[in-house]
């Protein structure tokens, strides 16, 4: 499948896509949102886009995760209400894509596990267990998420200011961990693991600031 | 020819990034006094302004007082802006923060937020002259953390074992800069602080508030470690007095896990002694060659009378006398012994003093004194002896000496060893071990900070 070539409709700047998986693009020149939606490309407004520099990734960010080529998409920003966190969106070398979660530079690379049949989001606290993909997770987090800017290309539609109630998990050695989102009446979670600093290599990183 | 890697590389564009936006701290302005601040960390949430104190919540598109100024500021060895190289970054300090544990003033520890825009955030302790860096970790516990009390082991799902350092609850006192949480002056926070059980230095802690627990690990730093890091570059704030000097420890306080080393090993130490010194004394008590095995009638001792001779090969060396009265009962002797070369020869002379005293007294039975007692004599060279013996003695309290009670026996050992030191050695490491372990007990048993 061929990615889309598309220009914005409101600035008429051309929208770079790499991946065939990429729904929903924000111009970086205008800061519109457009998605395709059978085969049109459809206008979401103007998003608010997420201040640059302060975060470890950074959309266009090239290099190695785990020895692996990947290239940064795009991100989205969430809100949990005292302090938000960043999804960005990668692609790798091999055409796959996965989401590097960073929150206060803590990296934790995930990909879809899927629908996961769980009990109300309100019935969990930290230290509940949950299963999943065969593992046991422990709860470390349970709270509501607000999107709260875009920005990049993405595989799916959002727009800031959509909400959904999460929980995050790792598994007790503390390698993998597990988002759940309750998006819809199954939540949908993502399977990753933590990344150490040195497991993720950027080709334009200093750390002189 | 054209590899797989480099197709995906032209089909996907990874090989080509774009340079990373340049880093702008974003900046404020107090609601307030009107100053204008600037904020690292874009995650801030809340900032207290320099130059006024007022607290402020940042979230918000504008700056939104919270409430005047924490209180009195304490003496920071290190300012906001102050530099902190770590692992070959160079931080920054963007906030402070003053606890107290269980409401003791005395008890009090100065908490740094270390940022950097690229690595995060790193918190830097000082109590008491210890200094100490942790960050963030995913590795939980195997059973609850708080619920530790010090000294007990705790494992983590990494395969380490951790001595608890100490559980308590601290209390915030006091924060300056710019905090990615809202903390408010009483802010109470259950924390459980562990040092590895290998002595490494490394740390574990868990810290608990409200509905969420975090873990933590890092590692202690030594003074010079601190001076390094700290470089010349701390910088006290615009119009801000110097920061006062850091403060060090004299000698580095020993963790948890050292002190549990340190007991353990010197338990160990004493119970080999203990173990070994008795051992010696079984192997010194059966030294040597029996030379003379003698006994005396009442009657003989009331005279002096001469033993049997007896034989000192080699170069001569020690022997032992046993004087033994095994019939004694209530009753005491006085036994004046002498060596004697060849009929008439005394090399030395000694005495013995043997009782033996028992009884029920309220109900419970008692004894006292001993049947035997034992002399070492150095003899100079080989050749033949005798021992001369006189006894008296006396039964009951009286202490007029009459006529011997009872026979003894003389029991005359050659290359004997002297085998009290090793009893005597072995007993006191014996109460040495036990004082030990009653101090390591009460070490676990006591809060942490009682004994600093």
């Amino acid at each position: 499948m061929t990615p889309p070539a598309v220009s914005c409709p409101s600035c008429g700047a051309p929208i770079d896509t790499h991946n065939p998986g990429i729904i929903m693009a924000v111009c970086e020149h205008c800061g519109n949102a457009v998605y395709w939606d059978q085969q049109r490309v459809q206008s979401a407004g103007k998003q608010s886009v997420p201040a640059s520099g302060f975060t470890r990734l950074y959309t266009g960010a090239a290099g190695a995760l785990m020895g692996k080529r990947f290239r940064v998409e795009g991100r989205v920003r969430y809100s949990f209400g005292f302090g938000f966190w960043d999804e960005w969106f990668v692609e790798l070398a091999d055409g796959s894509t996965a989401w590097i979660t960073e929150d206060n530079h803590e990296l934790c690379v995930e990909t879809p596990l899927g629908k996961l049949p769980l009990e109300p989001w309100g019935n969990y606290r930290p230290g509940a267990k949950i299963n999943a993909g065969g593992q046991e997770f422990v709860v470390e987090e349970v709270g509501h998420a607000q999107c709260i800017g875009v920005e990049g290309n993405l595989p799916f539609r959002i727009e800031a200011g959509e909400k959904y109630d999460y929980i995050d998990a790792s598994t007790p050695d503390g390698r993998d961990c597990l988002g759940v989102e309750y998006d819809e009446a199954t939540p949908t979670a993502y399977h990753g693991h933590w990344l150490s600093y040195a497991s993720v290599v950027l080709d334009d990183e200093g750390d002189e600031w | 020819m054209v590899t797989a890697a480099a197709n995906d590389a032209d089909r996907f564009g990874i090989g080509a990034g774009r340079p990373r936006p340049p880093y702008k701290p974003r900046a404020v302005t107090c609601a307030h006094c009107g100053a204008g601040l600037q904020i690292k960390d874009e995650r801030a949430q809340l900032v207290v302004c320099d130059y006024c104190g007022s607290r402020l919540n940042v979230t918000a598109a504008e700056a939104k007082v919270l409430g005047s100024g924490p209180g009195r500021k304490p003496d920071f060895p290190l300012a906001l802006g102050a530099r902190f190289l770590f692992k070959g970054a160079k931080y920054e300090v963007i906030a402070r923060m003053r606890f107290i544990e269980d409401d003791d003033e005395s008890e009090q520890s100065l908490q740094y937020l270390l940022y950097h825009p690229r690595r995060g955030t790193l918190y830097l302790d000082e109590y008491q002259g210890d200094w100490s860096i942790s960050w963030p970790t995913h590795v939980m516990p195997t059973s609850d953390a708080l619920a530790m009390t010090r000294g007990r082991i705790l494992r983590t799902h990494d395969n380490r074992s951790w001595v608890t350092d100490g559980t308590g609850t601290y209390e915030l006192k006091y924060v300056d800069g710019a905090l990615p949480w809202i903390a408010n002056v009483g802010d109470k926070i259950r924390y459980a602080e562990f040092s590895e059980k290998s002595g490494s230095g490394l740390q574990y802690e868990a810290e608990a508030q409200g509905d969420e627990i975090e873990y933590g690990t890092g590692q202690s730093l030594s003074a010079d470690a601190v001076r390094r890091a700290m470089g010349a570059s701390a910088r006290p704030a615009p119009g801000a007095a110097k920061p006062s000097a850091p403060a060090f420890r004299a000698s580095p306080a020993l963790d948890a896990a050292q002190m549990r080393n340190w007991y353990l090993t010197l338990i160990v130490i004493a119970l080999a002694i203990a173990g070994l010194s008795f051992l010696a004394y079984a192997w010194a008590a059966g030294a040597g060659r029996i030379v003379l095995q003698q006994s005396f009638g009442r009657a003989e001792l009331t005279g002096q009378k001469l033993s049997d001779s007896f034989h000192v090969a080699g170069a001569g060396g020690l022997i032992r006398v046993r004087v033994e009265a095994p019939a004694l009962d209530n009753e005491w002797m006085a036994v004046d012994l002498a060596v004697v070369e060849g009929e008439d020869n005394v090399l030395y002379d000694f005495d013995s003093d043997v009782s033996y005293y028992h009884g029920v007294e309220d109900g419970e039975s008692w004894s006292e004194g001993s049947h035997a007692d034992s002399h070492y004599i150095e003899i100079p060279k080989a050749g033949d002896y005798r021992l001369l013996v006189h006894a008296v003695g006396a039964a009951g309290e009286t202490e007029n000496a009459q006529a011997p009670p009872r026979g003894l026996n003389l029991t005359v050992t050659a290359g004997a060893v002297m085998d009290d030191y090793f009893l005597y050695a072995g007993i006191f490491a014996l109460v040495v071990f036990g004082i030990l372990v009653y101090a390591f007990f009460k070490w676990r048993s006591a809060e942490a900070g009682d004994d600093d």
